[in-house]
């Protein structure tokens, strides 16, 4: 269970690769690997909190009100990261800058609240929110790893293409983003669309069921008795239009 | 009545829940903020109370 929900955070299911969410942060904070693993953390905290608080309020929160108090409840959690992180990493804080307080409106967040959170128990809300926000910084970093690497020959500021390589700065600016970002889309597609399999015994059975198809398209003998009830009633819609006429 | 009592009720609770919950934490990161930022929102507070004092 644990592993499956891991796999369809990180591969079948990704927020940023396969269902296009958290884009804003994705392509702003991707400059560097250390801003994208921070604004992954961060999110990923929100989102186990938020989950968890959302799962244990479900029944007490009405259906009516339940995004307005979804949206309270991530908030707080995001004002209360963000503090955190002011507090003890201000580096990192002002690397973040105004992404931090923009995760309330990461529709990652209030889209596993409302689609998986408010409708399970704790410990599955638990798991998904740690799937999700793993598989986010997860799409993070191997974005901010290729604009890093190509753009500035770095990798977490270590130079790993020595120093004579000519840095290419298309990628460290917002196109090189896009366009990092569309070639990962498409592999991820690519790599989550193989055709299935299908075992030797299917096929057996769809034959067989193409032969009873084929079966019940023949056309039906109606016995001798039924025949007679069927004229009978006939004649008596007949009789019953005459005498409306 | 008591249906719309309730709802308020519940997002009241909330908030107020969320509001505690900030006000605990910024008692114990204000402090550290202020250090890191002096030119802050709360730094700044802080200098206006003094003068008016």
């Amino acid at each position: 269970m644990m592993i499956k929900q891991l796999k369809e955070g990180v591969l079948d299911n990704n927020p940023l690769l396969i269902q296009l969410l958290g884009i804003c942060p994705a392509l702003a904070m991707t400059t560097n690997v250390s801003n994208a693993l921070g604004i992954g953390i961060a999110t990923m905290v929100v989102l186990l909190l938020s989950n968890l608080f959302i799962s244990l309020l479900r029944k007490l929160i009405p259906n009516e009100i339940r995004i307005a108090a979804y949206i309270v409840i991530i908030a707080g959690f995001v004002s209360a990261v963000e503090m955190l992180i002011k507090a003890y990493l201000p580096e990192l804080g002002r690397s973040l800058g105004i992404f931090l307080p923009l995760i309330v409106v990461n529709c990652i967040i209030l889209g596993r609240a409302e689609t998986f959170a408010s409708k399970n128990k704790v410990l599955p809300s638990l798991m998904d929110g740690f799937a999700m926000g793993f598989g986010f910084t997860f799409a993070l970093i191997v974005v901010a790893s290729i604009r890093e690497i190509i753009g500035a020959g770095t990798w977490f500021g270590v130079n790993v293409l020595g120093e004579s390589y000519q840095s290419v700065l298309f990628f460290i600016m917002p196109s090189g983003a896009f366009i990092t970002l569309g070639c990962l889309v498409a592999l991820m597609k690519k790599l989550t669309s193989f055709p299935k399999k299908v075992p030797k015994n299917s096929i057996e059975s769809l034959e067989s069921e193409s032969v009873t198809a084929e079966k019940v398209e023949e056309p039906v003998e109606i016995p001798a008795e039924e025949e007679v009830i069927v004229e009978e009633i006939k004649e008596e819609v007949e009789v019953a239009e005459k005498n409306d006429n | 009545m008591k249906y719309y009592l309730r709802t308020a009720g519940t997002l009241i609770i909330i908030t107020v829940c969320v509001v505690l919950m900030l006000s605990v934490i910024n008692l114990f990161t204000s402090d550290l903020i202020e250090e890191h930022e002096p030119d802050s929102v709360a730094s700044a507070s802080v200098e206006v109370t003094e003068n008016d004092d």
